[in-house]
């Protein structure tokens, strides 16, 4: 075995520009299919994450857009009525999807001293809005946009200045945030919210609230109680044909190691067939000769594997620390996971032994003397 | 033509070879071919034409798909400011899930057609003096809900009858249109309205701003966003598509330099009889152009069947392939690009060599 792995280390060492050149077409291959998969999985995030929280988000039936919903002023009081024994606390909230500077931004409001508790915010930097002119904006958001403490944004035709950066561990409370006096003011609410979020209590059971709340008649058949990733899963569907396509395309890029491997094992054989018929001729089995074949193969295929592998996690790094992906205003995580690696793994081996065999099928077809003759 | 000749009898003698790299080039091709299809559908539905029409619409909102809502005392207002035509829309997206979205337009019945294009494939378009309830809708929403002139279609729980199907050039193909007071009562608006449309060229101008956070602004503003909103991720794909274009050129350098190997004994004797050394360069780009010409016949007929069979569907809003002459003619650049760089490579290595070297070698 280990000379046989010498014998294939020699072999592709022997014409280092030519085994280079094909490392280097592979690696882009994997390197392709890991940021296309990294993709898929970012897109999917938002499909399988179901993490259940405490938290339950009542609002209005029958409405797409949750802009669109309207929280009657009696609708606050149904989860009141349960706190402190099942209830934590109640955070009425509004949302729009809003145009800030050219840029697809989610705008959220709520009481301040609910952003923490209940929205699980953290600041990273600056301070917590205080003045009427004042907002706070993802962390995310404002790498990408380069915005900084300070920054001026135009949001619905009004400056507001960004007093503080905060980091969310659910993407999806991932916006700008204003106090609900500065959004009420802004968008000439009469008071209104949209929707309710309700912090079910530690000791209670969170699905017994949820139908308590939705039978509840002052809510019944005007109003759904979701929890909220299941709500964020309904809302996000609509990227599921995306995550679709970076999955098809990811696996119709690693088609790319087939043709790889089978052209630079055709040449090879091509070029060495008198020197194989001489083996085959001297008693070397054609089985024994294929092993070799493909021990050299999947050592070109390792390496392109761990090259690509690299090139896709720094790329995926510097995307994600330079110029982070949002889509909707959802944030677009790229991260290859130890299981998107190991799928890869599997993929890369399983399609290498494929474009070898497919390559050397009909050499091994021919008698010795037709191999013979290849010189 | 020796040379040509030549060329081309070398690959025939390694069909499958050629078979298989006209593959390898055909998989980034169709790539780069489909994702620039998706983003000309994008590009070429989503902007609107009539552009001697402003969008009077809550500032930051996308009035023309959802999120703007205007008083109808707007209406008066911009008449008192000088605006000859005030003509209110409404505009939103309904359903309970994604499955069920639909693209809602309330329009106006006396004078939609001034700021709508479209065409009636079947039916009917709305008339003034219509009875509440009718719709007429746009081909795709037909096509995908499997729904025809006379046939009901469910908006917001509500049965609707659809009286025509329209075909339109832009998104407005994937909307329903119901009359603006049955969008009114739908969606439990009163009187409210999402945008009002005033003549461009009058008292105001693109991207003034009224008092309440009303913003003027073009016609198509809304629709620009949305594609920006895609272009991170056409730009990311866009770029997945190029490295896999490059690894194709790799391996197409790789393959020639090979093949010119095998045959650098009868290249040198071309040479020594009077073939120049461009005539070694001609010999490798015309393997590689037929390598690529089947790679991009194979990438093409790969990208439109993606194209025909996939869509892009966000809440009502449909991203299809579109396939027009823009398109074609980058897919073939990129195939040149790579039919150029994969050439490169081998040519420098062969015209490296000299006579005797290469005459030596068997």
């Amino acid at each position: 075995m280990l000379l046989a792995l010498r014998l294939s280390l020699e072999d592709l060492l022997r014409d280092l520009s030519r085994t280079l050149l094909s490392l280097v077409g592979l690696a882009l291959v994997v390197a392709s299919y890991f940021i296309l998969s990294a993709l898929s999985g970012a897109f999917g995030y938002y499909l399988e994450n179901t993490d259940l929280s405490r938290n339950l988000i009542v609002i209005e039936k029958d409405v797409y857009d949750p802009a669109d919903a309207i929280l009657e002023p009696g609708v606050i009081a149904v989860p009141v009525e349960l706190m402190p024994g099942k209830v934590k606390r109640v955070s009425p909230f509004v949302f729009r999807h809003t145009n800030i500077n050219g840029v697809v931004m989610i705008l959220r409001s709520a009481d301040p001293a609910d952003w923490e508790p209940v929205y699980h915010l953290s600041l990273v930097n600056g301070a917590w809005p205080g003045k009427a002119d004042e907002i706070a904006a993802d962390a995310g958001y404002s790498l990408a946009n380069q915005w900084k403490i300070g920054s001026v944004l135009n949001i619905f035709g009004t400056p507001f200045r960004i007093s503080g950066l905060y980091r969310a561990p659910s993407a999806t409370f991932s916006s700008i945030w204003m106090p609900f006096s500065s959004f009420r003011d802004l968008f000439s609410l009469k008071g209104g919210y949209q929707a309710l979020y309700v912090q079910v209590a530690a000791e209670a059971d969170p699905e017994a609230v949820r139908a308590q709340l939705e039978n509840d008649p002052r809510l019944a058949g005007k109003y759904a109680v979701y929890f909220e990733e299941n709500y964020v899963q309904r809302n996000t569907q609509a990227l599921k044909e995306m995550r679709s396509l970076s999955a098809i395309s990811s696996l119709v890029a690693l088609l790319g190691i087939v043709f790889g491997i089978f052209n630079a094992v055709v040449l090879s054989t091509v070029e060495r067939g008198y020197e194989i018929g001489v083996l085959l001729g001297i008693g070397f089995s054609k089985q024994s000769i294929r092993w070799f074949m493909l021990l050299r193969v999947f050592m070109l295929v390792f390496m392109a594997y761990f090259v690509g592998l690299a090139i896709a996690g720094i790329y995926s790094t510097c995307q994600q620390a330079f110029f982070p992906l949002f889509i909707f205003g959802l944030p677009l995580n790229l991260q290859i996971t130890p299981l998107m690696a190991l799928n890869g793994l599997g993929l890369v081996v399983v399609l290498g032994m494929f474009g070898t065999w497919l390559s050397t099928r009909r050499f091994f077809s021919l008698r010795i003397v037709e191999l013979l003759r290849e010189r | 033509m020796i040379i040509i000749r030549l060329g081309i009898r070398e690959l025939a003698l390694h069909a499958r070879l050629t078979f298989v790299m006209s593959l390898a080039i055909g998989v980034p091709l169709m790539c780069f071919f489909f994702l620039n299809a998706l983003q000309t559908g994008l590009q070429v539905r989503y902007p609107e034409t009539l552009d001697e029409f402003l969008v009077v619409q809550v500032s930051g909102s996308f009035g023309e798909f959802f999120g703007s809502r205007l008083p109808a005392s707007m209406s008066d207002e911009l008449r008192q400011a000088g605006a000859s035509l005030v003509i209110p829309e409404i505009h939103t997206i309904v359903g309970t899930t994604y499955a069920d979205a639909i693209l809602l337009r309330g329009i106006q019945l006396d004078n939609y057609a001034l700021v709508n294009e479209y065409r009636m494939i079947a039916g009917r378009p709305l008339l003034p003096g219509d009875q509440p309830r009718l719709a007429m809708i746009g081909s795709r929403l037909a096509s995908s809900r499997s729904v025809l002139p006379g046939e009901t279609i469910q908006i917001r729980g509500r049965d609707f009858r659809v009286i025509g199907i329209f075909d339109s050039l832009t998104y407005s193909g994937n909307e329903a249109w119901i009359s603006l007071p049955d969008a009114q009562t739908l969606l439990g608006w009163g009187t409210d309205v999402s945008i009002y449309l005033i003549p461009r060229g009058e008292t105001y101008r693109d991207g003034d701003i009224l008092d309440g956070g009303v913003s003027i602004v073009q016609k198509g503003d809304s629709n620009a966003a949305l594609v920006n909103v895609w272009q991170p991720v056409f730009r990311l794909l866009g770029m997945v598509a190029i490295a896999l274009g490059l690894a194709a050129s790799v391996g197409l350098a790789s393959i020639l330099w090979r093949l010119a190997w095998l045959q650098r004994r009868s290249l040198a004797i071309l040479r020594s009889i009077g073939f120049g050394k461009a005539s070694l360069t001609g010999y490798l780009l015309v393997q590689s152009g037929v390598i690529s010409i089947l790679g991009f016949m194979v990438g093409s007929l790969g990208a439109r069947l993606l194209g025909a069979f996939s869509q892009i569907t966000a809440a009502g809003i449909s991203i299809q392939a579109v396939f027009d002459s823009r398109v074609i003619v980058a897919s073939m650049v990129f195939a040149a690009g790579i039919t150029i760089a994969g050439s490169i490579m081998p040519a420098w290595w062969l015209n490296r060599f000299n006579l005797v070297e290469l005459l030596r070698s068997e």
